[in-house]
């Protein structure tokens, strides 16, 4: 269960990794 | 000789893993000590909040009684919140929160007080249903309605947006389907509903939560959901992959998050409780 959590958690931080690139807004810090 | 002494060494080795991993089994199974705390990071009545009451309600018949207090921290994009939590360090205290309030931080801030790895997943607790809401009296039947007429008055329409992930993934609506609008940025995201009700903006991005009042009252048409799936509640209402716009599918992620500190076996046993309660 938290394994599958985490793993969403990690889709969505790639989905918004990959809107922000397509709108063209770099990462300010990498936490 | 030889076999012994591998007999012998395969014992110690045993040994030395049941040393190891007895005292996270034995501290998973005589948790809790004392209350636990949930800190939300919005005030009482938000989504987030109803859904750490319900968990409140129901946990302690599994944890030995103890008791489970709500603690509210609102503001500053979940940051909050998320410093009340970190400054705890403890393995009784867990932040309770949408993945999206903290998801796009490193695209909004300098300087965080975190790392990925202090916010533990435990469990996915539910999904917030995200929607798209218009005024009513647009009279606009689909989405795809409303962006024809946002093209045919470029730079006429207002959008009421919430800094975070809505605002992120609405954003990259406005570009795939190549609309010209000004945003409007809003801190109280009750009041841009009410504003959209009122026909003063054209569109909100928001949690059906805060849409909920608007469309029932008959001054907000909630046009699309953003979720994968329809949401059970709105079977009605189409996804925005259905409807034609996938760049607005998010989904509403929420659930509970936990120290670095805490064993993989407590994690495992808390993770398995919360997600027994909500059923």
């Amino acid at each position: 269960m938290p394994a599958e959590f985490a793993a969403a958690i990690q889709a969505q931080r790639e989905q918004i990794a990959e809107i922000a690139q397509e709108l063209g807004i770099k990462p300010k810090v990498q936490p | 000789m030889r076999q012994i002494a591998f007999r012998m060494t395969a014992a110690a080795v045993l040994t030395g893993l049941v040393m190891l991993v007895a005292p996270a089994q034995s501290q998973a199974q005589s948790w809790p000590q004392r209350p636990v705390r949930l800190i939300v990071p919005f005030g009482p009545g938000a989504g987030a909040d109803i859904g750490a009451r319900l968990l409140s309600e129901r946990l302690p018949a599994r944890w030995g009684g103890k008791a489970v207090v709500i603690e509210n921290r609102p503001g500053g994009d979940g940051l909050l919140a998320i410093q009340s939590f970190l400054s705890a360090n403890d393995d009784h205290t867990f932040l309770f929160t949408p993945a999206g309030n903290f998801t796009v931080h490193p695209f909004q801030y300098d300087k965080l007080p975190y790392t990925n790895a202090d916010l533990v997943p435990v469990a996915r607790v539910s999904n917030t249903i995200l929607g798209v809401g218009v005024p009513a009296t647009m009279n606009v039947g689909t989405i795809a309605d409303w962006v024809a007429r946002a093209k045919a008055e470029p730079g006429k329409f207002n959008a009421a947006v919430v800094p975070g992930i809505t605002e992120f993934t609405f954003d990259y609506f406005v570009k795939t389907a190549g609309l010209t609008l000004t945003k409007v940025p809003y801190r109280d995201i009750v009041q841009a509903a009410t504003d959209v009700g009122e026909g003063r903006l054209q569109i909100y991005m928001a949690s059906y939560a805060i849409l909920q009042p608007q469309t029932e009252a008959g001054r907000i048409k909630t046009i699309v959901v953003n979720g994968r799936e329809r949401a059970p509640i709105l079977p009605n209402i189409p996804t925005a992959r259905e409807a034609g716009f996938p760049a607005l599918e998010v989904e509403g992620l929420v659930g509970l998050f936990g120290s670095r500190t805490l064993p993989k076996e407590l994690v495992e046993k808390i993770g398995a409780d919360v997600v027994a309660a909500t059923k």
